[in-house]
């Protein structure tokens, strides 16, 4: 009873984040909740009765997995079914905007939706394994250990794909 | 700007934007979670909690079963084959013929 109390609180605290990570690389809000959805399910069932301290870097192993299928799906869908849909959407996606402070920080003086949209374009632009590197230790603030567990690869592997991520996204960043 | 400006802006823009979700996903997320976890209650009672139980409760009357019947030989075993019983045997030996193939066998196994 107790444990369920404790798995229920860790899914309320993570959800949303674990939505925004999910709408960064699929950037589709229905897809992201069902990876979203997909992952709490499965810690759930599988890995309740792992320490509480494990529960995170798990929940994140299965979120990314949860995407990388989704997105193979898509790819398979976008293959043979709708071969022209994902250049339309790549045609429609919008511009980024101004920037409020070019001299300093990217991300100073915009509305929180806003810094989110570009903080987000930024991140998706990264490769995948920057990508997860930088989002489990920067955001959601994971030790190497924690995040080696989470991405399934070495500590240094995760140092690596962080530095360049960092490097990669500053870069991005200031470009605007 | 540092790399250490970087990530600090980059986390608090993130949990911002983590916090201010619209109702609807917040709702949709509520959802699966309640999904989630009545999944994990529905799992551990359909394939795991019951089985082992069940095994061990089976396990436990065959062997008070095993316990409590007396065994062949000892004189728990023969008393409680009662003279009723024992007839009943003889006549159903004698009906197949039995008695008459090897009767001194039978003799021997009715006794005490």
């Amino acid at each position: 009873m107790l444990r369920t109390r404790a798995l229920e609180i860790f899914l309320a605290r993570i959800e949303a984040r674990a939505f925004r990570i999910a709408s960064i690389a699929l950037s589709n809000e229905a897809d992201a909740l069902d990876a979203v959805q997909e992952a709490m399910i499965k810690l759930a069932r599988r890995y309740a009765s792992r320490p509480e301290a494990d529960w995170a870097p798990l929940f994140h192993r299965i979120l990314t997995n949860s995407i990388r299928d989704s997105l193979r799906r898509r790819r398979v869908r976008t293959r043979w079914l709708m071969p022209f849909r994902a250049e339309r959407a790549e045609e429609a996606a919008p511009a980024w905007p101004e920037p409020a402070d070019p001299a300093g920080d990217p991300l100073a003086g915009l509305e929180a939706e806003e810094a989110w949209r570009i903080l987000a374009k930024g991140l998706r632009s990264l490769p995948e394994r920057q990508r997860e590197a930088f989002v489990l230790r920067a955001l959601e603030g994971l030790d190497v250990a924690q995040c080696a567990q989470a991405m399934g690869c070495s500590e240094g592997s995760v140092k690596t794909h962080y530095f360049r991520a960092v490097h990669a996204l500053r870069g991005r960043l200031e470009e605007r | 700007m540092s790399e250490e400006r970087l990530t600090r802006r980059a986390r608090e823009v993130y949990l911002e934007s983590a916090s201010s979700l619209d109702a609807a996903t917040r709702t949709a997320l509520a959802v699966s979670r309640r999904r989630a976890l009545a999944s994990s209650g529905a799992g551990n009672l359909g394939q795991g909690a019951w089985w082992p139980s069940g095994a061990v409760a089976a396990a436990v009357m065959l062997a008070a079963m095993l316990w409590i019947s007396p065994r062949p030989g000892t004189e728990a075993y023969h008393a409680s084959l009662d003279e009723a019983g024992l007839s009943e045997l003889m006549a159903l030996g004698q009906e197949l013929g039995l008695g008459d193939e090897e009767p001194e066998l039978y003799a021997w196994l009715g006794q005490p």
